[in-house]
């Protein structure tokens, strides 16, 4: 443990690793419950894998790949919705489609990026090194985001999740709503990719969120817990790949996953013990 | 002398969704307290003038002119039973256009404890609402319509999903509101017997309104004209229907 403090202390990668941990962490958990109340997981899975085309061909151009990955995950984002919308072809299809065409297009443009290639299995399954300082700046600007958003939209949120059709009746911008769902999810997947990787976000935004959904009784409640399962995984995943020298981001997604298990459980003994008390 | 205005009027409404008529010529109008049911078979159009009313469909012909403010009680649909929100949460939604953001929390709060007193589920307020019952459920959307304070109130389907106690109870309630609060209420319906007994007048649409009459004036014979040959079978059973058509 002294020895973790004294990096900790010494090194800035370890303190941006830690740091940036923790601020995906709280966004991931948060933007979570919208994600699994909205019941839109297949749209982050999507997200995620739109990133690693726009990291390849910023690559490729040269240019900041953050920069390009917002763009083309905030592209497929808002074309899987419009067009989902239109109800010719169904969600879950277009990101079926999406999702691989993103990918393969990824591979392709980085066989032609000449020089020095960045390790695509790092892109895939995340490395904590790989977190700079202009990553964890990108990651607050992504916090007060949802800080705003959920602060702004709170009931609008809360409505648009449980029945969007009725929320719009009532006067809620379920439209603007979705938009920057869409948005804010990107702006956290894009910053997260670095520490989970494109294939293993998806824990990120989805265990918390379903875990929390288990033990809470209203929104409010749900997004807290979320985000404290989702700092307490991420925590314990990063810390625990530090002491035994594994990688991070399947440490995490393993970790969130335990603690889903857990939860259900103590639940699953509990609704047990209460129908044998009836 | 000042002229009488309805607080709904709808004169030569004509809507056509992807090519196809869905409702023609339709022609009534509403005063308060009025309490109007609207019978028809399916696919004649009933939920097509909901949404007309409610500003869901702009793409019509005619006039619809609403003079005061509407409460939407909708069809109930299944929902997430383990979605984390409370009843009291539920109900504010209907307030969310004058009072996005919360404020004026206390007196808001008083008027909602007022309704969900009045429709009998005070005790439900603070639980999430995968707890209630079907008819539970139902009174808690009419304690969301009516925060808004409604002129009129708009029913879509309302017995759908709720037993037969649930019902009567429902019903028995939403005539006591209309006498206490001087709400008039546009109900659509398949329970005809209910709109019999509640209803002062019933519209019989199917595309077009067949009828307009006071429920006393209305007889089977106007029923069957939309509902026919199948409203033998719906009001008599199945051996009246074989004596009479086979």
């Amino acid at each position: 443990m002294h020895t973790f403090l004294q990096e900790l202390i010494e090194f800035e990668f370890m303190r941006n690793a830690l740091f940036g941990g923790l601020l995906i962490s709280i966004v991931c958990g948060g933007f979570s419950t919208v994600v699994v109340l909205r019941k839109i997981e297949f749209i982050g899975d999507g997200i995620a894998h739109a990133t690693f085309g726009g990291i390849a061909l910023g690559l490729l151009l040269g240019i900041s790949t953050n920069w390009i990955a917002l763009i083309t995950s905030l592209i497929l984002a808002i074309s899987i919705s419009l067009l989902s919308r239109s109800k010719k072809i169904s969600e879950n299809s277009l990101i079926g489609m999406f999702l691989p065409l993103s990918m393969a297009l990824g591979i392709i443009l980085l066989s032609f990026v000449r020089g020095f290639v960045p390790d695509v299995l790092g892109f895939l399954f995340g490395n904590i090194l790989f977190v700079t300082r202009t990553d964890l700046m990108q990651l607050l600007v992504a916090l007060v985001f949802f800080i705003g958003f959920f602060g702004f939209f709170y009931k609008g949120i809360l409505y648009y999740c449980f029945d969007e059709q009725m929320a719009r009746h009532f006067g809620v911008p379920t439209g603007w709503i979705h938009l920057l769902v869409l948005v804010g999810l990107c702006l956290t997947i894009v910053n997260s990719v670095k520490i989970a990787g494109v294939v293993l976000i998806a824990a990120l935004i989805v265990i918390p969120g379903v875990s929390a959904k288990i033990l809470s009784r209203n929104f409010l409640q749900m997004v807290l817990t979320s985000i404290a399962i989702s700092v307490v995984g991420t925590l314990l995943g990063v810390i625990t790949g530090y002491f035994h020298n594994l990688p991070p981001g399947p440490m995490v997604v393993t970790f969130l996953f335990a603690i889903f298990l857990g939860i259900s459980v103590i639940r699953w003994i509990m609704v047990l013990l209460r129908k044998m008390h009836r | 002398m000042k002229k009488h205005k309805p607080l709904l009027e709808v004169e030569g409404l004509n809507c056509a969704l992807s090519g196809q008529t869905i409702l023609k010529d339709i022609t009534f109008s509403m005063d308060k307290n009025d309490f109007i049911g609207i019978v028809g078979p399916n696919g004649a159009g009933k939920s097509t003038l909901v949404r007309i009313l409610i500003g869901e469909i702009r793409s019509y012909k005619g006039i619809v002119r609403l003079n005061g403010r509407y409460g939407y009680v909708p069809q109930i649909r299944a929902f997430d039973r383990d979605f984390p929100i409370t009843s009291a949460e539920v109900a504010q939604m209907g307030l969310y256009r004058i009072n996005p953001l919360s404020f004026w929390k206390k007196r808001m709060d008083r008027r909602m404890d007022q309704l969900f007193e009045k429709v009998g589920i005070g005790p439900l307020r603070h639980k999430t609402v995968g707890t209630l019952s079907g008819g539970e459920y139902q009174r808690l959307i009419l304690v969301r319509a009516m925060l808004y304070r409604p002129d009129i109130l708009i029913l879509d389907e309302p017995e759908a999903g709720i037993d037969e106690m649930g019902k009567a109870s429902f019903y028995n309630l939403l005539d006591e509101y209309r006498k206490e609060l001087n709400v008039a209420i546009l109900m659509i319906s398949h329970d005809i017997g209910m709109i019999f007994e509640k209803c002062d007048r019933i519209l019989c649409l199917n595309k077009t309104l067949h009828c307009h009459k006071q429920a006393k004036q209305m007889s089977v014979a106007d029923l069957k004209e939309i509902f026919s040959p199948d409203f033998d079978l719906l009001i008599r059973g199945k051996d009246h229907f074989h004596q009479a058509h086979q």
